[in-house]
């Protein structure tokens, strides 16, 4: 399993690198404006924007991995081998959860030790922080498993939109629901039943 | 896992994708036409003036602007307003801005834990105020503050906290209070007066409410919702020599909001409820009278209370009444209604759209109707966002729609700027909310009435499916299931019916000559079997001459019985 995690990582690193790119422009920002002394936060539009970039990054990997591996037939290379199509795809998965914590868990750490510099300082501060945190995370995982469930079509326009179109209704969810236990129901909802899909093709389809 | 089960998976993860993806899709383009219906609106049709001190007459020689307010404002929010419904926006804003939406019921959530000086510790049960004594000084001396923490309980008020103090469960008490506080607890059904001050807190008990069962109180003091969604003033003229009637700032009353949206006076002296200060007033819905309004009902409200006073801001204030607003659901009707000392309504109005033109009589001049029939009816382009809304609300899953029917008269005002399932602002939750003498018959026909459109379509789309099924060869069983399922949840059955039916070519049955399915053993059309020639060779042979003469000879015949390749 680690090796097909490293091979994963080796394979998509350009696509890795990019949600954690969102997260570090966010650090950065954070913190410049706290050494100069500047009195406003990032505003809520900026952290908004960069937050849907954040998101943008974890659909296109999710769309990457699995498009590459239909149009390249990865799986089916690595089907002639000791292992099985579940374990690639648990392999795949685990990468994107590993890209999801290392992009939001700077984040959160950076809102604990700089409050009120990526989220406004509200009361209940840290109650506020766990919540938009949880949310955010389960958030950006729907949008790579709807890049998982998208990029296993072959035709590349299809790819583009549905990628475009349901990456903007899943970030939209959060816009919409908030940060609350709801949202986090429906965002778990979506995950599930998005993996699960994937999953069912990604494991029937014939070699 | 074998195949059938693996395609159920398949099918019922695709279900639950297409129904919270489409349902967000629907969400946007029905909160556009919400937009854009609150921009039909005028300006005047977005406030409410209305006169009470006309419709009072007092003992001769009274000023009746000393017993009513000569005027009295209610104007709705900007259009922007309903960005602040959305979740994300609502959630930061109610903890941000404590009382700016219904975060007010749980003081806990409103107070920073660091800066503000009062807050309420659940595991206690005792509120916490933190405060600085500015009086502890010598002369001609810099001041210095001397910093103090009590704690505050039922029982009592100390600087630390002991069980000799009691706990509070779920109290609630009016977020904007000072060193005095007035706290209503729910178990015990009594309200208490807490006076903070640095050499030593105290607080007063007031006896158990009478009628307990008809008083449950949800906001004490400054009785308002979503602020900046509605607008309320109460003009206080200023070219005229005291007394005047102006907004009630004495300490010996307090209005208390009701669960049932029934506004109490509180008597502060004996903690007792002094009577009936008013009520939300109800605003006009779409689909005409609306039930009497709950807090729960409208997005937004506003209480003023009014009183008399000889020196402006002097200790001897009389009561003079209230004036209450309230902001409708869809956001489109303000009501505004002015009270007397006892309660009663002195006048009411809500928010009007004036119409020039032809009545149905024939009669040319103006007319006035509701702000939010016009918004959804009368108002130039306001029929086809109606017709949107309709063809929208026809698109989402069936069985939604008639939970939404059920559920709305339970949900809170704000959730249709945020409910992505449900939908508590449709037509048919305004019909389940709607007041009047309906029988349960004549509210069933028009929730029939509105979701005769979206039947249709999935019949249509149910007939498509079962004409699809059998034709590709699904059992019996599926294709009931498959019909069923886009009749009860609509387009996200239908989409999911579309991706997961088995994909593959089929061939033409030799029977019945349409096309059956190459996996299945039998034809699903006609029930035929494969007709699978049968290789036996024939007992005949066809000889030429050379051949007979080679049959002839045994001998000959024995040496070529070695089959070769060619018979093979």
């Amino acid at each position: 399993m680690l090796t097909l995690i490293r091979r994963e990582i080796r394979d998509q690193l350009l696509y890795i690198a990019l949600p954690c790119f969102f997260s570090v422009v966010m650090i950065c920002i954070a913190t410049m404006s706290y050494w100069w002394g500047v009195p406003a936060p990032i505003s809520l539009a900026l952290a908004a924007n960069l937050t849907a970039g954040l998101f943008l990054g974890l659909c296109c990997l999710g769309t990457v991995q699995m498009h590459t591996d239909r149009a390249g037939r990865v799986s089916v290379l690595l089907s002639t081998l000791a292992v099985t199509r579940g374990q690639i795809f648990l392999a795949r998965v685990l990468v994107g959860v590993l890209t999801l914590l290392v992009a939001v868990i700077p984040l959160v750490i950076t809102a604990l030790v700089l409050p009120g510099q990526i989220i406004p300082q509200v009361s209940s501060y840290r109650h506020v922080l766990a919540a938009v945190s949880v949310t955010i995370s389960l958030a950006g995982f729907a949008c790579y498993s709807i890049g998982l469930l998208v990029g296993w079509r072959t035709n590349r326009a299809w790819v583009l939109i549905g990628s475009i179109l349901l990456l903007a209704l899943v970030a939209s969810l959060v816009w919409i629901k908030g940060f609350g236990v709801d949202a986090m129901a429906v965002l778990l909802l979506l995950i599930a039943a998005a993996l699960l899909r994937t999953w069912s093709q990604f494991v029937s389809t014939s070699l | 896992m074998n195949a059938s089960r693996r395609y159920l998976v398949n099918a019922l993860a695709t279900g639950v994708i297409a129904t919270i993806l489409l349902c967000t899709g629907l969400f946007w383009a029905r909160w556009l036409c919400s937009f854009d219906r609150h921009l039909l609106l005028p300006p005047s049709a977005r406030e409410v003036v209305i006169r009470p001190s006309r419709r009072v007459a007092g003992e001769e020689g009274t000023d009746p602007n000393l017993l009513a307010p000569a005027i009295v404002t209610a104007a709705m929010g900007e259009t922007q307003r309903l960005f602040y419904g959305l979740g994300a926006a609502q959630y930061l804003g109610s903890n941000a801005f404590p009382g700016a939406s219904d975060g007010w019921r749980w003081l806990v959530r409103l107070r920073d834990e660091q800066s503000a000086p009062l807050r309420y510790d659940s595991s206690l049960g005792l509120f916490i105020y933190e405060g600085e004594d500015p009086y502890r000084h010598e002369r001609d001396t810099r001041p210095t503050h001397h910093k103090f923490r009590h704690y505050a309980g039922p029982n009592g008020a100390g600087d630390k906290p002991d069980e000799k103090l009691g706990r509070f469960s779920s109290p609630i008490a009016d977020p904007y209070a000072g060193s005095s506080l007035l706290v209503y607890d729910r178990g015990q059904k009594r309200f208490f007066a807490i006076q903070w001050d640095a050499r030593g807190s105290s607080v007063r008990q007031g006896p158990e409410l009478a009628d307990a069962n008809n008083h449950h109180p949800v906001q004490i003091g400054s009785i308002e919702r979503n602020f900046g969604a509605i607008h309320m003033a109460v003009p206080c003229p200023t070219n005229v020599e005291s007394p005047v009637l102006t907004q009630y700032f004495g300490g010996d009353r307090v209005l208390v909001l009701d669960a049932s949206g029934r506004i109490d006076l509180l008597d502060v002296q004996t903690l007792q409820i002094a009577g009936v200060a008013g009520r939300l007033p109800t605003p006009m819905s779409p689909l005409g009278v609306a039930r009497p309004v709950t807090p729960d009902d409208v997005v937004a409200y506003f209480a003023l209370p009014f009183g008399v006073c000889n020196a402006r801001q002097g200790p001897e204030w009389t009561y003079r009444g209230c004036a209450v607003a309230t902001l409708s659901r869809e956001m489109l009707a303000v009501e505004v209604a002015c009270f007397d000392p006892n309660g009663r309504v002195i006048e009411s109005g809500g928010t009007m759209f004036h119409e020039y033109g032809k009545s149905a009589s024939g009669r040319v001049g103006e007319s006035l109707r509701c702000s939010a029939q016009a918004a959804y009816y009368h108002l130039p382009g306001a029929r086809s966002l109606t017709s949107a809304k309709l063809i929208l609300e026809s698109l989402h899953p069936p069985v939604l729609v008639l939970a939404s029917y059920f559920a709305s008269p339970h949900q809170e005002a704000t959730a249709g700027f945020r409910s992505v399932l449900l939908l508590p602002d449709s037509f048919v939750a305004m019909v389940a909310r709607a007041g009047g003498d309906m029988m349960w018959w004549e509210r069933f026909g028009r929730v029939f009435c509105y979701m005769i459109p979206g039947l249709f379509f999935y019949g249509f789309l149910a007939e498509r499916v079962a004409r699809d099924a059998a034709w590709i060869g699904l059992a019996r069983k599926t294709r009931k299931a498959w019909v069923v399922g886009t009749v009860v949840f609509g387009l996200p059955a239908y989409v999911a019916y579309r991706l997961t039916r088995p994909k593959g070519t089929l061939v033409t049955c030799a029977n019945c000559g349409l096309g059956r399915r190459p996996d299945m053993e039998k034809c699903h059309h006609c029930g035929s079997v494969w007709a699978v020639p049968e290789l036996i060779p024939p007992a005949w042979r066809v000889l030429g001459e050379a051949e007979q003469v080679e049959a002839a000879s045994p001998s000959r015949a024995e040496e070529t019985s070695q089959p070769t390749k060619s018979d093979a």
